[in-house]
């Protein structure tokens, strides 16, 4: 998407409030335009030296009115100004998060905060951008006025000031690009450098071991030298086109007295005429600098359009930036109830590496519990992700009673649930974390899901019980609380089909009897767990043994006893030593 | 306040001594510079009261004046601006260098304390800022005081009484200019809170983004997201509103001035007082009174900020570093025998000791072989025998000199030692190597190659030696990354060779060509071989078993194997069993 395109469509979401900050501003940028007619008012009235003519106190509450306006604008600018850019940008921001959420695990490819610097860095620049444009608009709108009443007073003089003006507009132009590189150079330079002090710190027992501390001091300061060029080139660069736009109203000055001194008739003036120029030479000064940074930023804007473009992907992006607010999503049609599930030749190959899972294919009926058994890497977390849309298929097909179902739409609640690997605990209350937004459940269903977690020996021993904070990624549970709290989690959304990955790690024998006796009891949904957990698999319905991404054997686990050696490796080796690797 | 000034005295002391005629030669630009800006408006009043008075505007002279001065203004605050972030980043590069150089030299526990990153803070993040502190805050209080000044000393020559009411004026403008300052520092300081807030939120979410799409929880949380966006919306609009209010302060302190210099000079001119081009010249400097006062408020702010700064950096230097009480030379001992004497050894000051009264002897000359299990403390007593970690109690000595007496670059340098951690850095091959050391030349790391068994891999390399590698790249296996850090050790002469676990990482058939090679480097040279791999231990001389900090078994390997019911003798069984222990 084109970045005009892009703040288009922002900007049309926004638009009486972005129309009223443009008016708001617009009276802010011309009114130097009020300033420098009144300051040659005064001065053309004391030059003649009639007593008369001059209004004093007139050009003295004149210039207060203008004073009290522009301070007026500023603050109601600045106030309309941070309304509709906020409003553009968190809704920028919601509508990210929300097609995140809703598109498949893998575009997610960095770490987490990798992912946060999208939202952070990337829209910062978009909003960055949307405050230059409209700078320079306003400006461009006072320039024109202020050069048609300075073409009113004298065309040639006017003309004459331009001509610096207009070649220091060019080679601000000319140069952008070459700023623009030499700031990159001096940024990769100084990323560079602390990445090199980053590793030194890295390997301070190989340097002390070696005694290379001189050599690597000296090493550090030689990088220190040459990052020191970059960074000078890019600043003398720099420093030249902003001293050369903010000392344009020093030489155009110097041209306006130049113009009068060999214009003859055409260059008559007044001091008057003169503190005019002068004064709209210096506002029309700020355009110039305007004029570079808006370059620049659109610039960065379209590589930070780019970035989220290709986060999301681009078909997504039009709905981040249209009309459509995606605040609230369709409520997903609960489908019938669960009788079987089917899995059929499911196939997922990860982008690098050899790994995945190959035509895997196994059913689950109402009250089964099936458990994916296999060892560490065999591919069990990649087929609970494949069945439930959180990686893409790439063969294969999963039915809901055979009916296929579509993948990035159908596996959600209310029909499914999910506990992770290491689930994630949000910080917030224990109850916030059950609920997870169920927030018109009654308080007896919540108590309901505690116990059949096996949460409410812990939940008692709280100072807060429920309402207790868990803590900036639930630092204040334990691994088996948190394993507990996903739990029940997923009970309170009666669901049809549950979906555990890796059941045991960190519970206590106690506990995960417990927890087990329940699902045994429950009946009403078809289970499907990934475990280690050597009782559970002993009691399941049926086993699934994973091998190298591919279905080893399946069967109950009195049959795998039997004719399954790996089956028999796993039931037979103890619990707590398996576990422990997760 | 006045710690801070003696702070700040010493560090320019320090560190732009070195730079005085480069100071010297700044504060003649800025002066000069000062000047030409404050006389060039001069001209303005020359030309209209001469030129604009009379009928013809002929003289052309004073328009070129005008724009040759303004274009010199410009070169010589370009020049000023050039040669301060020069002396800035002269004066940085030299202080981070120091503290590179001092964090180099601080014992190995204060890293088990600093992580990396924080470190990367410490040197770069906390001397970065000061570039400015170095070659602006002063020069810029300065020079803004300066013109200050001057525009006063101006505004007095053309008439008292303007002088006087400006200085008034600027007095009450400062004020006022601090002030409002002090108004807007709450919401910002609250704005930030909630970003934080918003990201940490998000950055939480964002790692459970598949249990929130599962368990049908994005509604609940695009909910969450925007109640907390409703709260910042408010928030930052009353943030932004008064964070104008400076903004709007200068802009009506700028109005005022003017307004004033209308006034006075009306009231001048109507008495003949003053003529045409003073009062253009008077309405000129006073448009300019303003801005010098603000930006010595913000460089006020700026030197606050350097303060805190300037605090962490001399932190990081009073940390003692390493004990340096060393003075016997490495090649003045007589023989390069090992031994330690009722050593005990503990990380913390108060934990339990790693290492009980360990006593281990190795002649000159022989091979001692540590096996142990992992934490038995196998590598602890070679980061004391390299004077990396100190005893708590008892003494190690080589030769006959305890290694607290020896100069510890030079003892470094006269062991090779091979640490467990493979470290290496994002860099070309060379330097991973040679660690920056220019004396080794680039045959002797062939022949290391070679001796190595890594001719093929490094003939694979595009650019030979330039190559680059990585401590996380996909092209080093971790075995040939061990192998690597290998290499260091043949690159020196050393006496004494310590090798942790230098194997760990090697398939069998490497193993078995490294062996080779490490017999070779092991002969006339005292050794050390740490290994939990029963494999190694042929190349020693005499072998002792290391349990939970205790010496439970030593001996020659003939002695070892001898015992019916040795520890040794069960490792060897499992070991040729084709177990790994």
């Amino acid at each position: 998407m084109s970045p005009l395109l892009f703040f288009k469509r922002m900007i049309a979401r926004e638009l009486p409030r972005y129309t009223l900050n443009v008016l708001v501003w617009l009276m802010f940028y011309t009114s130097p335009i009020a300033l420098g007619l009144l300051t040659r008012m005064f001065f053309d009235s004391v030059s003649n030296q009639s007593e008369a003519g001059v209004n004093l106190w007139g050009v003295v509450v004149g210039f207060i009115t203008i004073a009290a306006f522009r301070s007026a604008s500023i603050v109601m600018g600045s106030w309309t100004d941070a309304d509709y850019r906020f409003r553009i940008t968190s809704r920028l921001r919601l509508n990210l998060m929300r097609v995140l959420i809703s598109s498949p695990g893998e575009a997610v490819s960095g770490s987490p905060s990798e992912t946060v610097n999208y939202f952070r860095d990337d829209v910062n620049q978009i909003d960055d951008t949307l405050t230059g444009l409209l700078d320079a608009i306003c400006i461009f709108i006072f320039g024109m006025l202020s050069f048609f009443i300075m073409m009113r007073i004298n065309p040639f003089i006017t003309l004459w000031v331009m001509v610096p003006l207009m070649l220091v507009l060019l080679l601000v132009h000319l140069l952008s690009g070459r700023l623009q590189s030499l700031m990159s150079d001096s940024r990769d330079s100084t990323s560079a450098l602390s990445g090199f002090l980053g590793d030194i710190m890295q390997i301070v027992q190989a340097i002390k071991i070696s005694s290379a501390e001189k050599d690597i001091v000296s090493q550090y300061g030689l990088r220190l030298n040459s990052n020191r060029q970059v960074m000078l080139k890019h600043h003398l660069f720099n420093q030249a086109m902003r001293h050369a736009s903010s000392n344009i109203v020093q030489i155009g000055t110097g041209f306006i007295l130049l113009a009068a001194s060999i214009g003859g008739a055409d260059g008559r003036m007044t001091v008057g005429d003169l503190s005019l120029f002068v004064i709209y030479l210096s506002y029309a000064a700020e355009f110039i600098q305007f004029f570079g940074k808006i370059t620049g930023d659109f610039k960065q804007a379209k590589v930070s359009i780019d970035r989220l473009q290709r986060l999301i992907g681009r078909p997504k992006m039009h709905g981040v930036v249209g009309r459509a607010s995606l605040l609230n999503s369709p409520v997903m049609k609960r489908p019938e109830p669960l009788e079987l599930l089917e899995v059929r030749g499911l196939t997922y190959k990860y982008p690098v590496g050899n790994k995945g899972i190959w035509d895997i294919g196994f059913t689950v009926a109402k009250g089964e519990i099936v458990v994916i058994a296999g060892k560490i890497g065999s591919g069990k977390s990649t087929l609970l992700k494949c069945i439930l849309g959180l990686i893409p298929i790439q063969e294969g097909e999963v039915r809901w009673n055979s009916q296929v179902m579509i993948q990035s739409e159908a596996m959600v609640s209310p029909a499914v649930a999910y506990v992770a690997q290491s689930p994630a605990i949000l910080s917030g209350t224990l109850e916030e974390n059950i609920r997870f937004g169920l927030d018109d459940i009654t308080e007896a269903e919540v108590q309901e899901a505690v116990q059949y977690a096996a949460l409410n020996p812990d939940v008692s021993l709280l100072n807060h019980g429920l309402q207790s904070q868990v803590g900036s990624g639930g630092i204040m549970v334990s691994g088996g609380q948190k394993k507990r709290i996903a739990i029940a989690r997923a009970i309170l959304r009666c669901t049809d089909l549950l979906v555990l990955d890796d059941f045991s790690s960190g519970l206590d024998n106690a506990t995960e009897e417990q927890i087990r006796q329940h699902l045994y009891a429950d009946g009403k949904k078809g289970c499907i767990i990934a475990t280690h957990n050597t009782n559970l698999l002993r009691n399941a319905h049926r086993v699934v043994v994973l091998s190298d991404g591919k279905v080893e054997a399946i069967g109950t686990p009195e049959d795998l006893m039997v004719r399954n050696e790996t089956f028999r490796t796993l039931v037979q080796q103890p619990v707590s030593s398996i576990d422990n690797d997760c | 306040m006045r710690l801070a000034i003696r702070g700040y005295m010493k560090l320019y002391a320090v560190y732009l001594a070195a730079e005085w005629k480069k100071m010297i030669a700044l504060s003649i630009l800025l002066l000069t510079g000062t000047l030409i800006q404050l006389a060039n408006p001069q001209l303005l009043k020359l030309f209209i009261n001469h030129s604009m008075h009379e009928s013809g505007y002929q003289s052309i002279l004073i328009p070129l004046m005008f724009i040759l001065l303004s274009i010199a203004t410009h070169l010589f605050s370009l020049g000023a601006s050039y040669l301060g972030l020069f002396i800035g980043l002269k004066a940085t590069n030299a202080l981070k260098v120091d503290l590179l150089r001092h964090s180099l030299s601080l014992k190995m526990s204060f890293y088990d304390r600093n992580l990396p990153g924080s470190m990367i803070e410490r040197i770069d993040g906390d001397v970065n800022p000061l570039v400015h502190f170095f070659s602006q805050i002063v020069v810029s209080i300065t020079t803004n005081f300066l013109v200050w000044t001057g525009i006063i000393i101006l505004l007095f020559l053309e008439g008292w009484q303007i002088g006087i009411t400006m200085l008034l004026f600027s007095a009450v403008a400062f004020y006022i200019i601090i002030r409002t300052r002090k108004l807007i520092i709450p919401y910002w300081s609250k704005l930030r809170e909630l970003t934080t807030e918003y990201y940490g939120l998000l950055q939480e979410r964002i790692s459970a983004l598949d249990e929130i799409r599962v368990n049908g929880a994005a509604n609940y949380t695009i909910r969450l997201m925007s109640k907390l966006f409703d709260r910042w919306l408010i928030l930052q609009r009353k943030a932004i509103t008064w964070g104008s209010i400076p903004w709007v302060v200068s802009v009506m302190l700028y109005q005022m001035a003017m307004a004033s210099a209308f006034i006075i000079c009306y009231y001048l001119s109507r008495h003949g007082a003053i003529s045409l081009g003073s009062i253009y010249v008077v309405f000129y400097y006073s448009g300019l009174l303003i801005k010098p006062l603000e930006d010595i408020r913000i460089e006020m702010d700026n030197l606050q900020q350097a303060e805190a700064n300037i605090k962490r950096v001399n932190e990081l230097f009073s940390i003692e570093p390493e004990e340096q009480k060393s003075s016997i030379s490495w090649k003045s001992l007589l023989h390069y025998s090992i031994r330690y004497e009722d050593v005990s050894f503990s990380y913390s000051t108060s934990g339990n000791l790693l290492l009980q009264n360990i006593n281990i002897h190795v002649k000159h000359g022989e091979t001692l072989c540590i096996l142990g299990r992992t934490g038995s403390g196998k590598s602890t007593l070679a980061r004391l025998l390299t004077g990396l970690y100190k005893p708590k109690s008892g003494r190690i000595v080589i030769g006959d000199v305890q290694v607290e007496e020896i100069t510890t670059h030079e003892l470094r340098d006269g062991i090779g030692y091979v640490t467990q951690e493979v470290q290496l850095f994002h860099g070309t091959i060379r330097d991973n190597l040679t660690l920056f050391n220019p004396s080794i030349e680039d045959f002797q790391i062939i022949q290391a190659f070679d001796e190595l068994g890594l001719t093929e891999w490094y003939r694979e390399r595009d650019k030979g030696l330039d190559s680059l590698i990585g401590p996380t790249n996909s092209k080093l296996s971790s075995g040939e990354a061990q192998l690597l850090t290998v290499v260091r050790v043949f690159l020196k002469d050393p006496k004494i060779i310590i090798l942790d676990e230098a194997t760990s990482q090697l398939d069998i058939s490497t193993e078995l060509k490294l062996k080779h090679a490490i017999q070779r480097l092991l002969q006339g040279r005292t050794g050390i071989i740490i290994t939990h791999r029963i494999e190694l231990t042929d190349l020693a001389d005499c072998i002792m078993i290391l349990d939970q900090g205790n010496v439970s078994e030593s001996g020659s390997m003939q002695e070892l194997s001898n015992q019916t019911n040795s520890q040794y003798r069960q490792l060897l069984a499992r070991g040729i069993e084709g177990g790994q222990p």
